[in-house]
């Protein structure tokens, strides 16, 4: 029987990538005549990640291990949702404000969290984005970003 | 004796006071709600924090931090689902007690513990931060290394089961704290012609990202927790009896709660646990523990106060975090250009004998609102997390946005957020990564500080008598727990 990869070993392995691929970025960081250079403590990271994933991938070869699951897909698609949103968030809200667009990320939040009722998420967007925005904005004078659009 | 009368001044003055009271009951109903930490709360204050005077930001958060430690107990009694982690340990017996329709009872002994593990422990923040901090006035940068290998040794303590794990974590940490340009020399390290990776990553940014954002990934997954008919709070006055009770638990707790406090990168809930086994090893009655005992739910409350002025104490004096609770305040503070740290204490002791003051006034704050706390519970556990985390998380944008008014502090929060929650996933420890992510830079500068200063010379590591104990206590702390996992293993 072949060994199972868990998922401990992928990481193992991925750990074990990541150390290496250190260890090459330090290549060409100068070296200095007193003290550390800046090489010493990445290649001190990298040298003890590719120790670790070893340790860790032997830890983990068995055969015979059962591994309990650890994503669902549904969950899974949320959380790739919900990143997407705060990015595209952070991308729109220098031209559409902070303003215009927010309402519409709270709805996509209530929706994801699974609040179905519209309208009431659609009054709780608006109303929530008001007091951030007049709380922050007019009296902390935080500079949310406004609708640069046009 | 100036400072105090200062202290006293400033601390009592009515928008002062308002504060205080603002943070604490924020803090207990942030504590109270499932899902939302202690770090959180700091973290949702961080916008607010930027326009108060720094002893005031400090008191706020303060407030926060007591009043939440306090509230986890709260849901952690009537609903069986501790509010924050370091709660966990009183739905032990806290929730027997409430299925007994003794809530108010076990509220009013988890107040009380509170109360005193935080007076206690504010006492032993007073004599022992400033102490602390004198001592560290004599550090010489070889110390400071020494000190940051020490803490991150306790790395291995803190990873229980999993020290390959937190290790891994730990590293993580100090690769991240190396992204940007070296201190000493002005290399550039792992940027990739970025502009933005040159200054490397706001350290409030990635807390804001493992510690709140996570948590709302975290609870994305989760289904509503079914509104469980919460019974009427009544029997609420403990007996002259019952008081004497719960008074060596509380000192047990205290004693436990502050110790385990003072060590970085440990926090609430090591320290509630061990307080708990330790009660309960030395207790004649152990069979009651586990069924409603008072004295489980004291023990358990007292320590996890006391571990707030405890953590507190190398946060201000050395600027190196108790807990990842005071890890987030310390971030604050920087962000209001408050350093944490020995030269606090002799540059601006206005700032510190007004929070020694301030300290007590939250306990005093936490007493009363935390007697109030039975009534209001109902309410505020009824809040539906479908509503709040969406706001949390436009709050955590917004807290992040407000470190450099710059959206990239947005971006690197939902990445830490992601990576937090896949090691969540994954069983890899938190606190590892953000000790790795403070204690990484204090030890890279200040080893390049001493080898320049003694000319390549490494055995000041051992020539230095403060080095050498860290050193030491370092060993002492990796033998321990290797010991510690093998054990466990066995077993």
């Amino acid at each position: 029987m072949s060994p199972r990869l868990n998922w401990d070993t992928k990481i193992g392995i991925g750990v074990i990538i990541l150390g290496i691929i250190i260890l090459i970025l330090t290549i060409g960081m100068p070296s200095v005549p007193l003290g550390i250079g800046p090489a010493v403590f990445p290649r001190i990271v990298g040298f003890s990640f590719i120790i670790l994933g070893i340790i860790l991938i032997l830890q983990n070869i068995n055969l015979k291990v059962v591994e309990k699951k650890v994503y669902s897909w549904e969950n899974l698609k949320r959380i790739l949702l919900i990143t997407v949103l705060g990015f595209l968030y952070i991308f729109w809200v220098r031209y559409i404000g902070f303003l215009f667009l927010t309402p519409f990320l709270i709805l996509s939040l209530l929706y994801l969290f699974d609040y179905k009722e519209l309208v009431k998420g659609i009054l709780i967007s608006i109303g929530v984005t008001l007091v951030l925005y007049v709380l922050f904005y007019s009296i902390f004078k935080v500079p949310l970003p406004t609708f640069s659009l046009f | 004796m100036n400072y105090w009368i200062e202290g006293f001044r400033f601390a009592f003055q009515p928008t002062n006071l308002l504060i205080i009271l603002i943070g604490t009951l924020g803090g207990i109903i942030v504590g109270a709600l499932p899902g939302i930490t202690s770090s959180m709360g700091i973290i949702l204050l961080i916008p607010f924090i930027y326009y108060l005077k720094p002893e005031t930001a400090l008191l706020m958060l303060a407030g926060m931090y007591a009043g939440s430690m306090f509230g986890g107990s709260i849901s952690a009694i009537i609903l069986g689902i501790p509010g924050t982690p370091s709660a966990a340990a009183t739905v032990i017996d806290g929730y027997p007690l409430g299925q007994q329709g003794k809530a108010g009872k076990a509220i009013n002994t988890a107040v009380i513990a509170s109360f005193a593990g935080g007076i206690l422990s504010g006492f032993c923040l007073i004599f022992l931060s400033p102490l602390l901090a004198n001592v560290a006035l004599k550090f010489s940068p070889i110390d400071y290394f020494s000190l940051a290998i020490f803490g991150l040794t306790i790395i291995a303590s803190v990873s229980g089961r999993n020290l390959v794990k937190g290790l891994i974590a730990g590293l993580f940490g100090i690769l991240v704290s190396l992204v940007g340009i070296e201190n000493i020399r002005g290399t550039e390290r792992f940027t990739f012609g970025i502009p933005n990776l040159s200054s490397g990553f706001e350290l409030l940014s990635i807390l804001i990202g493992v510690f709140a954002i996570t948590e709302i990934l975290i609870e994305l997954e989760r289904k509503e927790r079914k509104m469980q008919f919460i019974k009427p709070i009544s029997e609420n006055f403990l007996t002259l009896d019952e008081l004497k009770s719960i008074l060596i638990p509380i000192l047990v707790g205290t004693i436990i709660g502050v110790f385990i406090g003072i060590i970085p990168g440990t926090g609430g809930t090591i320290a509630t646990f061990l307080a708990y086994n330790e009660l309960k090893r030395w207790s004649k009655n152990k069979e009651k523990f586990g069924k409603g005992a008072l004295e489980g739910v004291a023990v358990c409350e007292s320590a996890n106060n006391a571990v707030t002025g405890g953590a507190l104490i190398p946060m201000l004096a050395l600027g190196i975090p108790g807990d990842v609770v005071t890890a987030v305040i310390l971030g604050a503070l920087i962000l209001i250009g408050v350093r944490p740290g020995p030269l606090l204490f002799s540059g601006r002791p206005d700032l510190v004998y007004t929070f020694f003051v301030g300290w007590f006034v939250i306990q005093f704050f936490m007493l009363g609102l935390g007697f109030l706390s039975g009534a209001i519970a109902p309410y505020i556990l009824k809040v539906s997390r479908k509503i709040l985390m969406p706001i949390v998380f436009i709050l955590c944008i917004i807290g992040a946005f407000t470190i450099r008014n710059n959206l990239y502090d947005i971006g690197v929060a939902l990445v830490f957020g992601l990576i937090g929650y896949f090691m969540r996933k994954h069983d890899f420890p938190l606190s590892p990564l953000i000790l790795g992510v403070i204690l990484g830079p204090i030890a890279e500068v200040n080893l390049n500080r001493a080898l320049i200063l003694s000319k390549n010379d490494w055995s000041i590591i051992v020539k230095s008598p403060i080095s050498l104990m860290f050193v030491i206590l370092s060993i002492f702390s990796i033998v321990f727990s290797i010991i510690s996992t093998r054990r466990e293993g066995r077993e």
